[in-house]
């Protein structure tokens, strides 16, 4: 595969769910085509059933395509040496129950033949980057759906993977575990990393993604830089700094006899999710560390040591 | 060790692991390895021979405990992963189909075998307890249901202590038990018989007391052979996991363990002129072949060459089970 090619790259895919007698049940996935260039963040945006995880599963080697033609890092998907290259984490964390997080790390490592101290390395580099070093001998049965969504992120990065498909990554995380994810995900792409991110959160996308593909209804209905599929034609938005009363009222006046027409003037408002996170920050260096996860949504080690040995 | 070797391992070591975690199959094993030593003063009869009744029922029991413990455990490893999605997280890591299903069956023969081996060591018990014409020997029975007692008690303490899981942990302590309550038990003659029977209204002399009641090895061919036997339909219950659950898996193990039963029966006489019947004799498990429990009666003993053949043909009925297992599997969608 070169530079060039495209890391994902889907033509015509089709997926038709039959029954036991091989009728057909349902249309999944109908025609949908789509590249994923190397270090892009791109997201499959779509309500439930609108086919985003039966393309992801596609991808993985899971579920055969009835028609079009797919390639993960210039190969089929089932291919063994391809699945070396990507790490998955599913839309729910289908874990062991009995075993703890370390020794659930532990064991997707031996898939990819990780052994001894480096394998040990990366297990301690990824609990700390999501927060679950203190969780000790804890079950993972016995773990809340934001801790799982974690350790399921950890397991999915273990190979230190070329490409990272993320099924509804921030499902069941509080806006901590969210906001830290996000900045997981921007941190893999600035490292070069190729990221395929599912979601209906449009929020979570819209932070952390190049280019998204909608999707309703099996079929993609619209696509782009994300940045242009948000732009409203005509319309543009003027922000200032910080005005004084008689000076607010010279640009309304002044606006007014430019547009013929007096403009609304609103003050900037911070999101709600930015918000959150200053209350909870301050909340932190009042009272000290809580019982729950701690992590600060930085990399793993292992994970930037093939940038910093290239610098 | 290569990454393709790595995968291998680790998958089939957790399967043996995850296995003994499901508080079933605990109950089921325990349920079994009591009723083997209970057969010993549950049978009065002895067919002509002391213990004959209790050995015959005991190695019945461990044929179809093993089917049960098939269906319950290719499901638990299987069906239930796939229905749940973890099969799915597995199979997206470079590990092929063959090889999970090939790990997949290594660790349920790994727990299959060690039940196998949890009811050989009862029922070398019982029999030894049942040897002795009109009175039960006690002091074989009681280190079993010490043993089992002892595991369970002991996998408390470990889970009050460590938190291990208590189904596993007891499930693992009954086999280590039980080998030591045998190993034990080969210490004891079991010659103190009273010589005077008293049954309250009569008494009689019991012809072997004082003499000593040595281990029946001779048992231990015939149990290997029903350890193959489990092992087949180990394969069989493997394949049907793969699309069913646990229900119609055992529906079908128990209808290929009846029709094996009855295949000499049914077909034999038939396959020599109808060709379906000689295909469908040949398809079918012959269990007939593992069942040799006639054998070993008045002390005679089942030839190892012929515990060869068997398991000559064992490994290839089961290999072939497992060959359109995986191309079951290799075509199949986990979603």
């Amino acid at each position: 595969m070169t530079s060039e090619e495209p890391v994902i790259h889907i033509d015509g895919l089709t997926k038709i769910f039959r029954d036991f007698w091989r009728r057909p049940r349902a249309r999944a996935v109908d025609g949908i085509s789509l590249d994923v260039r190397p270090g892009e963040v791109f997201g499959l945006l779509g309500p439930n059933g609108s086919g985003k995880s039966t393309t992801i599963k596609v991808l993985l080697g899971l579920l055969h395509a009835d028609a079009g033609e797919v390639k993960v890092l210039g190969r089929p998907p089932r291919d063994v040496d391809v699945k070396k290259r990507v790490g998955y984490l599913p839309e729910e964390s289908y874990l062991y129950p009995y075993l703890d997080a370390r020794e659930t790390l532990r064991f997707y490592a031996a898939l990819f033949g990780l052994a001894g101290a480096e394998r040990e390395r990366r297990i301690d580099e990824l609990l700390e980057m999501v927060g679950l070093s203190h969780t000790g001998r804890r079950r993972v049965g016995e773990f809340s759906k934001g801790m799982a969504r974690r350790i399921g992120l950890a397991q999915a990065l273990i190979n230190d993977p070329d490409l990272v498909i993320l099924d509804e990554p921030t499902s069941g995380l509080d806006p901590l575990g969210t906001r830290q994810v996000k900045d997981i995900v921007t941190a893999l792409a600035e490292r070069g990393k190729t990221v395929l991110l599912s979601s209906h959160l449009l929020a979570d996308v819209e932070d952390v993604c190049d280019r998204v593909s909608i999707l309703y209804g099996g079929k993609v209905r619209a696509a782009g830089p994300i940045r242009e599929l948000l732009q409203v034609a005509g319309h543009l938005q003027i922000r200032l700094g910080e005005l004084d009363d008689s000076k607010r009222v010279e640009l309304l006046d002044a606006l007014e006899g430019i547009l013929g027409q007096r403009p609304d003037l609103e003050p900037t408002r911070r999101d709600l999710e930015t918000f959150f996170l200053e209350v909870v920050a301050q909340a932190r260096r009042e009272s000290g560390e809580g019982s729950g996860t701690r992590a600060e949504g930085r990399l793993a080690a292992f994970l930037t040591a093939k940038d910093e040995d290239a610098a | 060790m290569s990454e393709r070797q790595g995968s291998f391992w680790p998958l089939a070591r957790l399967t043996v692991v995850e296995i003994p975690r499901q508080p079933a199959l605990l109950l089921l094993v325990t349920t079994l390895i009591l009723f083997i030593g209970s057969l010993s003063f549950l049978i009065t009869h002895n067919l002509g021979e002391p213990g004959k009744l209790v050995r015959d029922s005991a190695m019945a029991v461990m044929f179809l405990g093993a089917l049960l413990l098939s269906a319950t455990a290719a499901c638990g490893a299987v069906s239930r992963e796939i229905r749940r999605g973890t099969a799915g997280a597995i199979l997206s890591k470079p590990i092929s189909r063959t090889r999970f299903l090939a790990a997949k069956y290594a660790g349920v023969s790994v727990i299959m075998l060690v039940f196998a081996g949890m009811c050989t060591l009862a029922i070398l018990l019982a029999d030894r307890a049942a040897a002795r014409q009109f009175q039960v020997g006690w002091e074989f029975l009681m280190p079993l249901f010490l043993a089992v007692l002892a595991a369970y008690a002991l996998a408390g303490v470990i889970n009050y202590f460590t938190r291990r899981p208590f189904a596993s942990t007891a499930f693992w302590c009954m086999a280590v038990m039980l080998l030591l309550a045998f190993v034990w038990t080969l210490t004891l003659e079991g010659g103190s018989g009273a010589g005077v029977i008293d049954h309250g209204d009569h008494t009689h002399m019991d012809p072997m007391a004082g003499e000593a009641v040595p281990v029946r090895w001779a048992l231990l061919p015939a149990c290997l052979l029903l350890t193959f036997a489990a092992l087949m339909l180990q394969a069989l219950a493997l394949f049907c996991a793969l699309r069913l659950a646990v229900v119609p898996t055992l529906s079908i193990c128990g209808g290929a363990f009846l029709l094996g039963l009855m295949s000499d029966y049914l077909l034999a006489g038939r396959a020599e002129s109808a060709l379906w019947a000689r295909g469908l004799y040949i398809l079918l498990p012959n269990w007939q072949h593992f069942w040799m429990a006639d054998a070993l009666t008045g002390g005679g003993q089942v030839p190892w060459h012929y515990v060869g053949h068997a398991a000559v043909y064992a490994g290839a009925w089961s290999l072939g089970i497992l060959l359109l297992a995986l191309g079951s599997f290799e075509r199949m969608e986990v979603r």
